[in-house]
């Protein structure tokens, strides 16, 4: 393949790669946004991998699939909201119980359905028009399964959403100085407990990709840490949506690579390029002042909420 | 006028905590009693079975025993760096990284056999120091928080070792899976009997909780860990400097969770293997077995036993029962659900009151 | 307003029956020093608090306030002195925040409102820039453009131009006579004379919680200088009673000396402009001045948190510091008695690594029982100390250091009155041994106890008297800390 060739093939196969972390990291801005710190999206998302596969698995139909690996999302991350929002307890530790939880449960559940092939597939299709424009064309809008185009459909909403409607200048409130938004009659845990199920949704049908798109099977831990890169990842994407299509793409096309590149590189080198990305990307951002003062984390992220007494 | 007071409390009693912890982990049990139920065991003959093969007899208590030397090590580390409020994530990686410090040492550094087993002690502390102070580098310089740090270099430090055991490190290859050469006698530590027990690790961890109690109970170090940990505001007002003290902490949290790396390398394995081999989540279960010993070092030496017991618990589950090992993350996942929950009910004493009129 | 009463746990009584009464279409200002407790009754009013005893009527009819809501249905609305705005939001995403009535482009929806009323009240503004460019004056206007915008009929202003610079004080009020003539009531906390006097149609003056009188301005002298004396005079007092003696002490050498120091507050304003001082040993030197002069930058420059421009010479580097904060710097609340005895001191008693407990014991039990520390033991932890104990602690603390120089932060803020003496009687006993720097907003304690007293305003020191000349110029204090007077007159 001449270079130009590979070059598009790799980004085209990025988008796939990145579409789980993408719908992740979407879930998790909006709970960030909201003021919540979620470290529970690995939980969630293995949980949605083992649902989602498991209604694939038993009904054929891969969207249900995708359905109920969203629900278990969601349910699963009511556990954390009830903890962090309702009861203020520090967020970072009830994130990770619930990561430990998700995984542990995803894995006794899952028992015994390991290594069984699913053989439901997702339709792959060009858009008829846009494919043909050059080099983005060829690279967004050939050959993708569906949920590349839903992920980028949801990145594109939910960036209306929080930046073009007043739902989205009341979650970002929240999320700045809910005392403000309190003091104007807002209920501050209403939003913040929608925002952290949306997060727990959209983990959840990202982790369904995993088992019905991305390796159509399951295997116990098969995120591998891809919940911890959410993490990183929304704050990368400056808690921007259209930032996290980019974001997400970019290490979408780190993961493919990691596995093309192995006939020349040692792969668990390039494994390490997403993590180091994570921590490198930070540093270069702190360096423009400018960057830093107009594009930081919600001012009150991970801080709970309480109403301030007399 | 009868009315609903609730009141904040600032302390509660110590008996509390310990009843609320109790509870949690009752609480737990209880309710992994429905996933026996689910999987067609009777929770009773579960636990029977459980009971029997864990504390019952001397193969469990040696199983027990082993395991929780590592949690013991991080754990220890993890309550110094939680004392300070800094949240070091990290254990994991700095325990793969003192694994790795240690297997250079036995394989490649060609020190005499005398001073094998030290040296691999010490450079296993150096390596999980080292590891875990880089985030203590990057925090001071770029502000970046140390919960993404920490946890970043967990998955650098495996892939490490990953790369080092099936590249330059690589030994012989069997099955599948890679491993580095076979350490010497030299370079490896002493068991208890047939166990797996490597005793000079297990006294090292006993050694280190009562360092670590000593400085925080009376040292200087200690003083101003607490105080920066409780009120940076104070601590800026007392001219006690962060970023000096959180090295000191770092060092001493990195080190601990590298020496207990060193100690499975050396005491356990006898080479360096797969990560997932080398350190069974220790470094993440030690964040809850610091947790839950509520800044007291000298309780680490419970919960780590205790951790260490559902770590067997898994095993014999998943052998009598077929169960499979994952189990043991719900429970803990369970256990720390109902502890938090439980310090934030306990942080408010319900009481009704007659109201003057 | 009437009968309003709110005590504050800890015994503090904020307001004490207050009546009060507004009409549309008046200027009502609310005078008083600090802990008057006119932001206390706004509070109320506008139903961030909850009065313990008292009762509202709007329009004739009895109505209650128990949140902000409540209050926002009546038309009132509270802009404070510390703006609830969102930085890293622009102006009209903050305006908009809360009202529900559109969904798609609110941003776009809201701007021709906002313009609207920006030209009807002639309030300048960009609906589309970021609160964090602003200055402090446009933030202002957007946080009253805000409550105009929800339907304000009654606007509480608390201290509005204490963060505005002359110039954007200037521009204030034709805004307020503006929101007059459309009919609004407007409230105005402040302790200001010079804008009571020259915006203001109603004055009520609180001190110590209870309303000292209330006035329609007509009613004052007409002259404006005397008008001030009178307002002045009702705010703090003709007399003030002294409760301790001061005995003769030999002044000794300068402990600290200030040269045009100059010091910029977070918002990068200059809050200090070049204050010049001198303390010295046997001498308490007393700063009063309504909180938010600048005193507290100031502090922070003297202690090294804040850098400054100018010069400060200390004699030692040794220093005692009784901050303002006493839960959130002063002291530690989770750790015992003994282990905040040495916060600051704590390198003192211990070795090269150790701790030197039993010393640490003896020394917390020394403290508490000659400062009189009400606790049973040393291990009772700070914060479940009343107010008066952990100053006490602080206290014990601080001078148990012999220190050549103590800066004194508010000392006596929100205590009962027999901790306020113990701290007055311990900061005199050091005053034989050491200079100290006295920040108060309490002119009794400034009397009290020093032996210079400077008034600061607005950055400056605009004078410094002696003990004697001060106790029989009370009134003219009063004025120079609320800009009334711009220099003590010597010549009476």
């Amino acid at each position: 393949m001449g270079w130009e060739l590979w070059v598009v093939e790799t980004l085209r196969r990025a988008l796939a790669y990145g579409t789980p972390l993408l719908l992740g990291t979407l879930g998790e801005i909006y709970a960030e946004r909201a003021g919540v710190l979620n470290l529970g999206v690995e939980g969630m998302m293995i949980l949605g991998a083992f649902v989602g596969f498991l209604t694939a698995f038993v009904t054929g139909n891969p969207w249900l699939g995708f359905l109920m690996g969203a629900a278990a999302g969601g349910a699963a991350s009511l556990i954390h909201a009830f903890l962090s929002i309702t009861l203020g307890v520090i967020q970072v530790v009830s994130g990770l119980a619930l990561t430990l939880f998700g995984l542990g449960l995803s894995g006794v559940l899952g028992q015994g359905w390991e290594g069984r092939p699913l053989k439901v597939s997702l339709t792959v299709l060009s858009v008829p028009y846009l494919k043909d424009i050059p080099i983005v064309g060829k690279i967004v809008f050939t050959e993708q399964n569906i949920l590349v185009y839903v992920g980028i459909g949801f990145a594109l909403l939910l960036w209306f959403l929080l930046f073009r409607t007043s739902w989205g200048i009341t979650i970002r409130s929240v999320g700045e100085n809910p005392a403000t938004a309190d003091a104007l009659g807002i209920r501050v845990s209403l939003i913040r407990y929608l925002c952290v199920i949306l997060g727990g949704i959209l983990a959840g049908m990202g982790g369904a990709y995993l088992s019905i798109v991305y390796r159509p099977s399951w295997t116990q831990g098969m995120t591998s840490g891809m919940g911890w890169i959410v993490i990183a990842l929304t704050i990368f994407s400056v808690w921007h949506p259209l930032a996290a299509l980019g974001g997400s793409y970019i290490f979408g096309s780190l993961f493919y690579l990691s596995f093309r590149l192995q006939p020349w590189l040692a792969p668990e080198l390039l494994t390490i390029m997403p993590y180091l990305f994570t921590i490198l990307a930070p540093m270069l951002l702190s360096v423009h002042k400018k960057l830093r003062r107009r594009m930081g984390a919600p001012a009150a992220l991970g801080i709970p909420y309480r109403r301030e007494e007399e | 006028m009868i009315r609903l007071k609730i009141r904040k409390v600032i302390h509660p009693r110590w008996t509390s905590v310990f009843g609320v912890s109790v509870l949690s982990i009752f609480l737990s049990f209880f309710f992994i009693g429905f996933v026996f139920f689910g999987y067609g065991i009777s929770p009773i003959t579960a636990y029977y079975e459980i009971f029997i093969e864990t504390v019952g007899n001397v193969y469990g208590v040696t199983q027990i025993i082993w395991q929780s030397i590592p949690l013991m090590l991080c754990g220890v580390g993890l309550l110094l760096a939680f004392k300070a409020s800094y949240w070091n994530i990290g254990a994991e990686g700095q325990l793969l990284m003192g694994a790795t410090a240690a297997t250079w040492v036995a394989l490649f550094s060609g020190i005499p056999d005398l001073f094998q087993v030290p040296m691999i002690f010490a450079c296993g502390f150096a390596g999980g120091a080292v590891w875990g102070l880089i985030s203590t580098v990057l925090k001071s310089q770029f502000r970046i928080n140390e919960v993404i740090t920490t946890l970043m270099m967990n998955y650098i430090a495996m892939n490490i070792v990953l790369y080092l055991i099936h590249g330059p490190w690589k030994g012989e290859e069997m099955r599948g899976f890679a491993y580095t050469d076979s350490f010497s006698q030299a370079a490896s530590l002493p068991t208890i009997g047939n166990s797996y027990i490597h005793w000079p690790t297990l006294l090292l961890g006993a050694v280190l909780i009562g360092i670590v109690y000593v400085i925080v109970s009376r040292t200087k170090l200690g003083y101003e860990v607490k105080v920066i940990g409780q009120s940076p505001g104070a601590a800026r007002y007392a001219g006690i400097p962060y970023f000096r003290t959180i090295f000191w902490v770092m060092l001493i949290s990195g080190g601990c969770a590298g020496l207990a790396g060193a100690g499975e390398v050396s005491g356990v394995h006898h080479m360096l293997r797969h990560p997932e081999q080398v350190s069974l989540g220790y470094g993440y279960t030690a964040i809850i077995v610091a947790w839950l010993a509520r800044g007291n070092p000298l309780v680490v030496i419970l919960t780590s036993f205790l951790f260490g017991m559902i770590y067997v618990i898994g095993d014999v589950v998943q052998l009598s029962f077929g169960l499979p090992f994952q189990i043991i993350n719900v429970f803990t996942g369970l256990i720390l659900f109902f502890l938090i929950a439980s310090e934030s009910l306990m942080k408010y004493r319900i009481s009704f009151e007659r109201e003057e009129q | 307003m009437r009968g309003i009463s709110k005590q504050f746990p800890g015994g503090l009584c904020a307001n004490d029956h207050i009546d009060l009464d507004i009409y549309p279409g008046h200027i009502h200002a609310l005078l008083g020093e600090n802990g008057a407790g006119k932001t206390t009754l706004m509070n109320i009013l506008s139903g961030m608090y909850r009065a313990d005893e008292g009762e509202f009527s709007v329009d004739g009819h009895a109505a209650q306030i128990r949140s902000p809501k409540e209050a926002l249905a009546h038309g009132i609305v509270m802009v404070h002195q510390h703006f609830r705005l969102i930085p890293p939001h622009t102006v009209a995403e903050n305006i908009v925040l809360g009202i529900g009535r559109w969904f798609f482009s609110p941003v776009k929806k809201i701007e021709k409102a906002i313009r609207d009323f920006s030209a009807q009240y002639n309030l300048p503004i960009h609906p589309s820039s970021r609160i964090c460019d602003l200055s402090v004056g446009e933030q202002q206007r957007v946080e009253i453009i805000k409550a105009l915008i929800r339907g304000a009929r009654i606007c509480i202003l608390d201290e509005p131009t204490s963060v505005l610079t002359p110039q954007e004080t200037k521009e204030l009020f034709p805004i307020l006579r503006k929101m007059k003539s459309e009919g609004k009531a407007v409230i105005f906390i402040t302790h200001k004379l010079e804008e009571v006097l020259e915006v203001a149609d109603h004055i009520t003056v609180l001190r110590k919680g209870r309303v000292v009188d209330s006035m329609p301005s007509s009613s004052l002298e007409a002259d404006r200088e005397e008008a001030k004396k009178q307002l002045a005079c009702m705010m703090v007092g003709k007399e003030v009673i002294l409760k301790v003696r001061r005995e003769q002490v030999i002044i000794g050498n300068e402990v600290i000396k200030v040269e045009q120091l100059r010091v910029m507050n977070d918002r990068e304003i200059e809050t200090v402009k070049g204050v010049s001082f001198s303390v010295r040993k046997g001498e308490i030197f007393g700063v009063i001045g309504v909180a938010g002069n600048g005193q507290r930058e100031l502090v922070e420059a003297l202690v090294g948190f804040r850098s400054f421009s100018g010069r400060i010479e200390k004699t030692s580097e040794k220093f005692g510091y009784i901050p303002e904060n006493r839960l959130h710097m002063g002291t530690v609340p989770h750790m015992s008695i003994a282990e905040n005895i040495i916060l600051t001191c704590y390198r003192d008693f211990s070795g090269p690594l150790f701790l030197d407990v039993p010393l640490i014991e003896e020394h917390a039990h020394r403290l508490i029982s000659s400062f009189r520390i009400v606790a049973p033991d040393t291990r009772v932890l700070a914060g479940q100390l009343s107010g008066g104990n952990i100053q006490r602690l602080i206290l014990a603390r601080e001078l148990s250091q012999n220190p050549l120089f103590l800066i004194a932060e508010q000392p006596t803020h929100g205590l009962d009155v027999s901790s306020t003496e113990d701290v007055w009687k311990a900061l005199l006993d050091l005053r034989r041994t050491a200079g100290i720097l006295l920040i108060t907003g309490d002119l009794e304690e400034v009397l009290s106890l020093s032996d210079r007293i400077a008034v600061m305003f607005q950055g400056v020191v605009v004078d410094v008297l002696d003990a004697s000349s001060a106790q029989q110029r009370v009134e003219e204090i009063g004025l120079m800390m609320t800009g009334g007077l711009k220099k003590f007159d010597r010549g009476r």
